[in-house]
């Protein structure tokens, strides 16, 4: 539990003195999954704090120290207790996901007390319908309970109890969205000029002489994002649109991958584009091997590349497709992780040809250039290519095998949604 | 040009919400938690989300009007809240005050809808 947390909720009790109920909450904590966290967290500890309040009330007096670790020991053992209280994975999924979401959007401050009172709220709504149909509730009617109580951003943002000029559906993406487009802004700019700038006799006097050019560049971005956004709030009412939309069956699942932040997304975007537009040679790559002072080489990639140009080009289309999608949707799903597997394996088949075609590049003398310093360049560049492209080799393996992995545990997961209860 | 079935029921939700504060406010007279308090303002009529209902609990909180308190009920934890004695002078003037609107808007509003 992070400490803001703590001494927030220490401040709701009117104490900022340490609180060894936080203390033990904090414990049983540490074996708590992830995705379900703060809500058992909260929970926990106002059942705890109610428990302290009435031994309070019944003996007119504060609890002392004494009284509440003798109430902590009868509780049990932390580990024991997360068990006791976090159940089986995947039995409170529903619930718990959608708790989770409505979470992410709320302000830190208090998180845990309200998390606590909509887990109740929304327990006693399924018991309501789990009476009237006189059995337990199906995923179907759990999803169905969750839909009325309406969209996690939504939700979370009657908490803010503000009118605000974007709302809640697309505030989330405000920031991220202007970081990136401000990130995007940046780096464009600064590939674009360095890159002219290193055709001229001074190149960094002519950068810096440029530099300037970026802040107007920034401000642009921003009124233009903002603008964007205030276009879609007046005219595309997002609030109904999610209302109508969304499905509680599609909420992330956070203990299958931390969700990706817009601004990974857009930077990952960002240089799939570039290598995109040097692979088809639309932004040209300096290929220049500076050897001594008068005597370069070019490089120029082998024929083995030639294979394997569609398919790379492919792969990096299909890359920045599955970027795009994670800005769309930045928790972890399954069409996501599909497409980052058939990256990974196309990508190591395409390296597997690539080694089988070696060397990697050939080099062009420029005047200059004797034989020999041609072959030492040529024995360099391989050498740095062999190395760099073995570990890439190696990392895409590890990635494949985790999102492999992922997309197991995400079946096991699936297979024990039906048995939802109330959390 | 009829009105729009969306610009109706814009209006209709900025007619409730002062209302439903007004009633949240007088029904927490006697102290209950969210899920009873939803189901007896249903009973009387007024419905109300619990996505709007619990925030709205809090805020009216934060300003006072409430007080809360964590308890154990059936077995289980539930937040139970109640007028505070400021929420009780807020309560007493905001129903005076509905009161004196409610009978110039009768007068206004009579054979209107009828």
């Amino acid at each position: 539990m992070a400490r803001d947390e703590r001494v927030t909720l220490e401040y709701l009790e009117g104490s900022w003195v340490m609180n060894p109920i936080w203390d033990y909450v904090k414990k049983v904590e540490r074996h708590l999954p992830a995705a379900r966290r703060t809500e058992v967290a909260g929970a926990l500890y106002a059942t705890l704090k109610a428990r302290k309040e009435s031994m309070e009330k019944a003996k007119g007096a504060k609890a002392t120290d004494a009284e509440i670790a003798d109430m902590l020991a009868a509780e049990g053992d932390p580990l024991r207790v997360a068990e006791r209280i976090a159940g089986p994975p995947g039995q409170h999924d529903l619930v718990s996901r959608y708790l989770a979401s409505v979470e992410r959007h709320l302000p830190r401050e208090g998180v845990l007390d309200v998390m606590a009172e909509l887990r109740e709220a929304l327990r006693a709504k399924i018991e309501e319908a789990e009476e009237r149909l006189g059995r337990a509730a199906s995923a179907d009617e759990i999803a169905a309970v969750l839909k009325g109580f309406g969209a996690p951003p939504v939700v979370a943002a009657r908490y803010e109890g503000r009118m605000q000029l974007i709302g809640p559906v697309l505030y989330p993406w405000f920031w991220p969205t202007q970081r990136t487009a401000l990130g995007l802004v940046a780096a464009v700019f600064l590939v674009l000029t360095a890159l002219r700038a290193l055709g001229t006799d001074r190149p960094i006097q002519a950068l810096l002489a440029r530099l300037d050019n970026l802040l107007g560049l920034g401000l642009m971005a921003f009124a233009a994002v903002t603008l964007v956004f205030i276009a879609v709030e007046r005219w595309g009412d997002p609030v109904k649109l999610l209302e109508d939309r969304w499905d509680p069956k599609t909420l992330p699942r956070d203990n299958i991958r931390k969700p990706r932040s817009l601004f990974e997304s857009g930077v990952s975007l960002f240089f799939d584009v570039l290598f995109i537009l040097v692979w088809l040679k639309f932004v040209p790559f300096p290929n220049e091997l500076p050897l001594r002072d008068g005597a370069s080489v070019s490089i120029v990639l082998s024929p083995a590349w030639s294979v394997v140009y569609w398919p790379i080009l492919a792969l990096a289309l299909l890359s920045a497709a599955g970027r795009l999608h994670d800005m769309v949707r930045p928790a972890w799903n399954r069409l996501r992780s599909g497409i980052s597997i058939a990256c990974y394996a196309g990508g190591l088949v395409v390296l597997w040809l690539l080694f089988q075609g070696r060397p990697f590049v050939d080099v062009q003398p420029r005047p200059g250039t004797s034989p020999e310093e041609l072959e030492r360049a040529l024995r360099l560049v391989d050498g740095v290519l062999l190395v760099s492209l073995g570990l890439t080799a190696l990392v895409w393996a590890i990635a494949l095998g985790l999102e492999v992995w992922r997309q197991v545990k995400a079946s096991r997961l699936s297979r024990g949604a039906p048995p939802l209860m109330a959390a | 040009m009829p009105v729009s079935a969306d610009i109706i029921e814009a209006l209709r939700l900025e007619l409730r919400r002062g209302n439903l504060i007004l009633a949240v406010l007088g029904t927490l007279r006697s102290e209950k938690y969210g899920y009873t308090l939803k189901t007896e303002l249903g009973g009387l009529g007024i419905e109300i989300d619990e996505g709007a209902l619990y925030p709205m609990l809090r805020r009216l909180e934060t300003q006072g009007l409430l007080t809360s308190e964590w308890r154990e009920d059936a077995k289980r934890q539930k937040r139970f809240y109640r007028l505070s004695d400021d929420g009780a002078a807020a309560l007493a003037q905001l129903a005076g005050e509905w009161r004196a609107m409610n009978a110039s808007l009768s007068s206004i509003l009579k054979g209107v809808g009828s």
